[in-house]
């Protein structure tokens, strides 16, 4: 893996945050190295939008160490600052400035350099060229978001850091958002949070899942869809030892009985194992109607841990009782 | 330094596509300008004390009681109301330096509005020969009130996120320093008591420009005031973010 060789930009260490007695997150650690667009996924109220305020030095932690390409964001706040672009949950705009003045205004205070150059380039890339020069009042929502988006990548930051990006954008948009950010995510690193699963399969390299304050999976992308290891198997007319010969292939490790001749068959994953799954199928004469690989998606695998999340929680309310 | 400056010029633009800077203009020129007049017609018609610029000075620093918090009441508290203040903190900027920058923003709009009234003391050297003494240091014990106000102002407005509420507590805060006079002069509390509140007091440090005095005490003030406040500001505004 090539990444593994790419300097840490994002280093979270053992973040702890409360607002007066209430935790917001608990013992959070992470890490992203430079090129890895890192998804940050959670309900609402997990926790996601504190971290991220902790990482641009918004907020201080209760305790832990947040670093941004080796700047702790406590102590050397500035530096740390410099080498990042934040988009906040609620974009930050002022209404009564035109979207040039304001992109000068930040561009200014974070002294980048062919300061008129660079916001061509950052408008050309959020496709708001056209409306440069109008009043950030007279945007649409969708326009807003990308001129918070511009806001941020302005400076042509390491990291960025955005907070539901895609949130208010229409289809269209969402797309070129997400593309724009996959562009970025070549050379920058990005953290991103989102409710959206499907976006984090789109986007990112990997995910974090964040529950309840707690830090649930932190995996790739790619090794949270798997081998695919279920096969739905739709039957006209199944036998009623279909479910019992299908057990008896090799390579099959179970099979569940739904209704309506639906099976689902879990198996080793190898192709040879699904070809004999589908001639068995023809040649018992079941009418086979439909065969298709499930694949487990983001959101059953995040209903499950969420779901595990709250089993747990209720088991240490009840021992507490106890 | 240059941070400070970038804030400032976008919060001067800020303030004039509004029409609140334009509305105090006019208020401000009206009143003082309807005072001179009357002024004059009463020295000229009446044989009373000559036009000075001393006394419209007293009725424009009166007023700026008014409406110093009235311009800052917004610098800060609507950053904070609309979120843009995350944006701002997390910018390499300092918080003092945005604390700064919004003041003298409203520091050099209060000034542009004190030049405004430039043109009675214009009038009175072109048509006689006036003390230009008072007339100077009137206009610095102007300047220098203006500052601790708008100070007051806005640290007022970094402890709020609510315009009116900025607005409210700086107005109270003033009236307080400006009232301090009234128990120190009216009632028998001491005379050492006394003496504390008319050194607190805003009112006593602005007579003395007014009458022509500059003392090293009275400009010690009003810069105290004014760089308390500005410090707290930035302190609030920092721990505001902390809880």
């Amino acid at each position: 893996m090539e990444e593994l060789n790419e300097p840490v930009m994002i280093a979270v260490e053992r973040l702890t945050k409360f607002y007066g007695n209430a935790r917001a997150i608990e013992d959070i650690s992470f890490s992203c190295r430079r090129g890895e667009i890192v998804g940050f996924l959670g309900p609402n109220g997990a926790g996601k939008t504190t971290t991220m305020r902790i990482l641009t030095g918004y907020l201080p932690p209760t305790s832990g160490v947040a670093r941004i390409a080796g700047y702790n964001t406590l102590t050397d706040s500035l530096q740390a600052r410099e080498h990042l672009g934040y988009l906040p949950e609620t974009v930050p705009l002022y209404r009564e400035m035109s979207v040039e003045g304001y992109l000068a205004y930040i561009g200014r205070l974070r002294r980048v350099p062919n300061l008129w150059e660079r916001i061509d380039e950052v408008l050309d890339a959020v496709g708001l060229a056209e409306r440069a020069g109008s009043y950030i009042g007279h945007l649409s929502k969708g326009m807003r978001q990308r001129v918070g988006l511009a806001q941020a990548m302005l400076h042509n930051p390491e990291v960025l850091i955005l907070d539901e990006p895609t949130i208010g954008l229409d289809p269209r948009q969402v797309v070129e958002v997400r593309e724009l950010i996959k562009e970025l995510g070549q050379r920058h690193t990005i953290l991103l949070s989102t409710h959206i699963l499907g976006e984090v399969e789109q986007l990112c390299d990997r995910v974090i899942m964040i529950i309840d304050g707690h830090i649930y999976a932190d995996m790739p992308t790619s090794g949270l869809m798997g081998p695919n290891t279920v096969i739905r198997l739709h039957l006209a007319s199944p036998s009623r030892d279909t479910a019992r010969i299908l057990r008896s292939l090799v390579g099959v490790q179970d099979v569940t009985n739904g209704a309506d001749g639906v099976y689902h068959v879990r198996y080793d994953g190898g192709d040879e194992t699904r070809a004999a799954i589908a001639s068995t199928a023809v040649n018992a004469s079941w009418g086979l109607l439909e065969l298709t690989v499930e694949r487990p998606t983001l959101e059953s695998i995040f209903l499950e841990r969420l779901r595990e999340a709250e089993q747990r929680q209720a088991q240490t309310m009840e021992e507490e009782e106890e | 330094m240059r941070n400070i400056w970038i804030v400032a010029r976008r919060e001067l633009g800020a303030l004039f596509v509004q029409p609140i800077a334009y509305v105090f203009a006019i208020i401000m020129t009206l009143i003082t300008g309807l005072l001179f007049s009357a002024q004059i017609s009463f020295s000229v018609f009446q044989g009373s004390v000559p036009a000075n610029v001393s006394q419209i000075m007293s009725t424009f620093t009166f007023l700026a009681i008014f409406f110093a918090p009235a311009i800052t009441m917004r610098l800060l508290a609507e950053e904070q109301q609309t979120g843009t203040i995350e944006l701002l903190m997390t910018l390499p900027v300092t918080d003092l330096q945005v604390v700064l920058g919004k003041f003298l923003a409203a520091f050099l709009f209060y000034a542009m509005i004190t030049a405004l009234t430039l043109i009675y003391p214009a009038i009175l050297l072109s048509f006689g020969n006036p003390d230009i003494g008072p007339m100077v240091s009137t206009y610095i014990g102007a300047l220098l009130w203006g500052g601790a106000l708008l100070g007051v102002g806005i640290l007022a407005s970094a402890s709020s996120d609510n315009q009116i509420n900025a607005f409210i507590i700086a107005f109270g805060i003033i009236l307080v320093l400006y009232l301090t006079l009234i128990p120190a002069e009216l009632f028998s509390v001491g005379p050492r008591l006394s003496a504390i509140l008319s050194e607190i007091s805003l009112q006593p440090h602005l007579n003395n420009f007014l009458d022509g005095l500059i003392t090293a005490k009275d400009v010690l003030y009003f810069l105290v005031v004014t760089a308390v406040s500005l410090f707290a500001a930035a302190r609030v505004l920092e721990s505001r973010r902390w809880r």
